[in-house]
């Protein structure tokens, strides 16, 4: 009798435990703008074939698949690299529109297929095989979104101060997007006239390479912040990055003589974006 | 009875009389204390009788020594056998040095004496070997009684065991071998060899000694390391040889020619060092001289010389050849695996030996194999002639052909050649066999990529990409199958460059190299495929050319190089990189050759 109790106690803690919230309401409650996610390319099986012959047809059929949590648009993808003689592929480049990216109402990202047709010709004299590299250089555009609760406090010397207190430096795994905020510094001169600067670190985190980054608007609350990238003019806008992938955005605002008080700041970057991949069509006997 | 039984039974009698002696001595002893007296007395009866034995013995030896002067071990008394004595300082025992440097001078002048005589004989095998053998005692005789000997006359029969291996084993049995011209040279050269070798470890042994060389010693040593093999020798092979017998005759040919191949790489030795010197104090005198380009046109003014008699002519040919002298540099296409081939075949049934009954033919066939994947059908034309030194017998190709067919479109094709002579043979002859193989075709790839004018940061990124993806390892080279000749041919900023930005200060060049055994003569046509180039020579994209001396194995044929001045459209200015791969065709002939020994023996009825 003892036994069948405890077996029963037992299966109902299981049925308990294992009970939870369905997916919809899971996927309500997760933020898709965290960590890092980019658009992937990626071969259909079978498409182009591991081995092709001479004088045959053949596809390449590109899967497009924007696993970020934002649209990228002005998508073109590129084959580059085959010798006609061998391989003859048209067309060479095409366009795909915006991909949406993954959010509550499309939680797996949207996808596209691109087909390209292809053509082998024949192998030189009597050879075996002939390997052709080549490379899928795809480039799109997209945007990336940062915010952040932070504590503005111009009386940082107050004696007396029940408000929040001001974390000089936080980090941050990303925002979703192969462009991410890594590090934000925040800088307070206080007293009368008080101005707060921000730095945020940009850095990419992707496979591909970031190319050109316009800012978007940024705010701290309800108010419009002035930002501008470190070492470039105020007035430009955007930046071009270099081979250290990485670049600093400079935010300031004044703040007055007012008691600590949590806000949010919010930027918003558009980004350029290339990637490219090597793969290999073979040509056999 | 057996005598063991009666010796036991006798002892056994004397140890019980002994016993009864010792007890009668004293009476108190018991047997066994007896029995142990006896034991001792008789072992130590046993070790007198072997001290005995002993001293008789030594005796007996000293008596022999003293009469014939040697140790038991056919040692010179005195010392016993050391190593060389090469830094050692100890002293030559006397009986041995009145044999001095004269030993070792008369050694090398037997030797060469030897050489001639066999030279005369043509090295007949037995004979060759009657006289091995006299040598080699002269020999063994002579180094007995020099200073420690006994690697001398280690030397002494392993040089005699070699000789009688290589003449009488190697060259017998497996006479095709392919090491054969080293075995006959060192056949030909061996006691020669040798006797230069005890000469210099008798020059040693003396100098370590502290005793001085004579007069005579002096000049041979500056002889023999100086010239002895630059004078000696092909002094000796001068002489011709006039004589027909059933000998193996050839072999001096052969070491002459081995002889000569090191002559000659000693030559160029000494012309690259004098060259080297000399282009070396050019520039001390005048830093701005390339010493590369110096030595380059030494190197052509010394090939022009011995190519042309005039001046004029030798001026005409170093600006030939300074003009196309760009070597170009190939590799073997790794995705051809069957590559044409054509060879000649021995049969296992190939008469080697013959004998020949006059207004009988004579015939030798062999088969002409060829390996064809890509179902050429080149002209083939084989004639073959029968030498022996000096002496050259035509041939005639019977059959209906007389060696003269096309090649069918088929992967393998073999034919029978048969060789007749056109006159009488007697004695060992070598049958050479020479196949023409006119109208080869060879193609050669290569590629390049095109990326027009870009930014610097798109070239940091981008061409790593490039080399690695499109040109890895040496595939920047053209490639071409591993057949007879290919050709070989480039352009770039610099040659080598597979990335074209421009057509800034890149070259074209071509060569064709002469990958297989025998050798190109004629290239027919050359043409390297670039549609849409513009050149400022077109000799550099195609033409033919007339090939004055055959190249050997190995050797380059030099075709004109040119400048790119303008490059098609598409490949101008492309939006990334295009990436393309350029043909070049050679037509050439080619010959081909094989030589086999017989032995063709007269016979009278």
């Amino acid at each position: 009798m003892r036994c069948t109790f405890l077996l029963f106690v037992v299966l109902c803690s299981v049925l308990l435990l294992g009970c939870s919230t369905g997916p919809g309401e899971k996927a309500g409650q997760y933020n898709f703008k965290q960590g890092m996610a980019e658009t992937q390319f990626t071969f259909l099986e079978n498409a182009p074939p591991e081995q092709i012959y001479p004088g045959s047809t053949f596809k390449i059929i590109v899967n497009v698949d924007n696993q970020a949590a934002y649209d990228v648009t002005e998508g073109i993808v590129q084959i580059i690299g085959l010798d006609e003689k061998y391989f003859s592929v048209a067309p060479l480049e095409q366009s795909f529109n915006t991909l949406a990216g993954r959010s509550l109402t499309a939680p797996e990202g949207e996808k596209t297929f691109l087909e390209f047709w292809g053509s082998a010709g024949n192998l030189f004299e009597n050879a075996d095989e002939y390997t052709a590299n080549f490379f899928l250089k795809a480039h799109y555009r997209s945007t990336v979104d940062f915010a952040d609760t932070l504590c503005i406090n111009s009386r940082m010397y107050e004696t007396y101060d029940a408000g929040c207190k001001v974390e000089t430096h936080k980090s941050y795994d990303g925002q979703g997007a192969p462009l991410a905020v890594t590090e934000l510094d925040e800088i307070i001169a206080p007293g009368d006239g008080a101005q707060a600067e921000f730095r945020l670190h940009l850095q990419n985190r992707g496979e591909g390479t970031v190319n050109q980054v316009n800012l978007g608007p940024a705010k701290l609350g309800s108010e419009e912040l002035r930002c501008h990238f470190q070492g470039e003019a105020d007035e430009q806008q955007f930046i071009r990055f270099d081979e250290q992938q990485e670049a600093t955005v400079i935010c300031t605002k004044y703040i007055g003589s007012l008691n600590s008080y949590s806000t949010t700041l919010s930027l918003s970057l558009v980004y350029d974006y290339d990637y490219q991949q090597q793969q290999s069509l073979r040509l056999v006997k | 009875m057996a005598d063991d039984e009666q010796k036991e039974l006798t002892q056994r009698y004397k140890r019980f009389q002994r016993i009864k002696e010792l007890k009668a001595a004293d009476p108190a002893m018991t047997s066994a204390r007896a029995l142990e007296v006896i034991r001792e007395e008789e072992r130590a009866a046993e070790e007198k009788g072997r001290a005995a034995r002993d001293e008789e013995k030594a005796a007996k030896e000293r008596e022999k020594a003293a009469r014939t002067g040697t140790t038991k071990d056919n040692k010179p008394t005195g010392k016993s056998f050391s190593w060389p004595s090469l830094g050692s300082s100890g002293n030559s025992t006397t009986h041995h040095e009145s044999s001095g440097m004269g030993v070792y001078i008369t050694l090398i002048i037997l030797s060469v004496i030897v050489l001639l005589i066999k030279n005369y004989i043509a090295y007949d095998p037995l004979i060759s070997l009657l006289i091995s053998l006299v040598l080699g005692v002269f020999f063994f005789i002579a180094v007995h009684y020099t200073p420690e000997p006994g690697l001398k006359i280690s030397l002494v029969l392993f040089a005699f065991a070699l000789d009688f291996v290589i003449s009488q084993g190697l060259l017998y049995f497996i006479p095709e071998s392919e090491i054969k011209n080293i075995l006959i040279t060192i056949h030909v050269f061996i006691w020669v060899i040798l006797a230069v070798a005890l000469f210099i470890m008798g020059v040693f042994d003396r100098l370590s000694t502290g005793k001085h060389l004579g007069a005579v010693s002096w000049l041979l040593l500056t002889l023999v390391i100086g010239f002895v093999l630059f004078l000696v020798f092909p002094l000796f092979l001068q002489n011709p040889l006039a004589y027909q017998q059933q000998s193996h005759d050839q072999y001096f040919q052969i070491a002459q020619q081995e002889t000569s191949k090191i002559t000659a790489s000693l030559a160029e030795t000494k012309n690259v060092w004098s060259d080297f010197i000399s282009c070396t104090f050019d520039q001390i005198a005048q830093p701005t001289i390339d010493r590369a380009a110096c030595l380059e046109e030494k190197k052509i003014t010394r090939y022009c010389r011995t190519q042309v008699q005039r001046d004029a002519d030798v001026d005409k040919c170093i600006a030939e050849q300074q003009e196309t002298k760009i070597a170009v540099v190939g590799i073997s296409d790794a995705t051809i695996t069957q590559p044409t081939k054509a060879e000649f075949v021995v049969g296992d049934y190939f008469p080697r030996k013959t004998f020949y009954r006059q207004g009988e033919p004579l015939r030798y066939p062999i088969e002409l194999k060829l390996e064809n994947p890509r179902k050429l059908t080149p002209q083939v034309e084989v004639t073959c002639h029968f030498t022996r030194g000096d002496i050259n017998i035509p041939g005639k190709v019977v059959g209906t052909d007389q060696g003269n067919y096309q090649i069918l479109p088929r992967e393998h094709s073999s034919h029978i050649i048969i060789c007749e002579p056109d006159g009488a043979l007697d004695g060992t002859y070598d049958i050479i066999y020479n196949a023409t193989l006119r109208d080869l075709q060879a193609k050669s790839r290569l590629q390049r990529a095109f990326i027009g004018a870009k930014e610097n940061a798109w070239k940091e990124t981008w061409i790593p990409k490039i080399m690695d993806a499109h040109f890895p390892g040496s595939s920047y080279l053209s490639q071409a199958p591993e057949e007879f000749a290919r050709i070989n041919f480039a352009f770039g900023n610099p040659l080598e460059n597979p990335i074209i930005e421009s057509t800034e200060n890149v070259v074209l060049s071509s060569t064709v190299e002469n990958v297989g055994r025998g050798k190109i003569i004629a290239v027919k046509n050359y043409e390297l495929q670039l549609p849409g180039f513009s050149v400022d020579d077109t000799r550099c994209l195609s033409g033919s050319l007339a090939v004055s001396t055959s190249p050997r194995s190995g050797d380059n044929i030099y075709l004109p190089s040119c400048f790119i001045t303008a490059l098609p459209p598409e490949l101008q200015a492309p939006s990334e990189y295009v990436f393309k791969e350029f043909e070049a065709t050679l037509s050439y002939d080619y010959e081909i050759s094989t030589s086999v020994p017989i032995e063709v023996e007269a016979v009278t009825s």
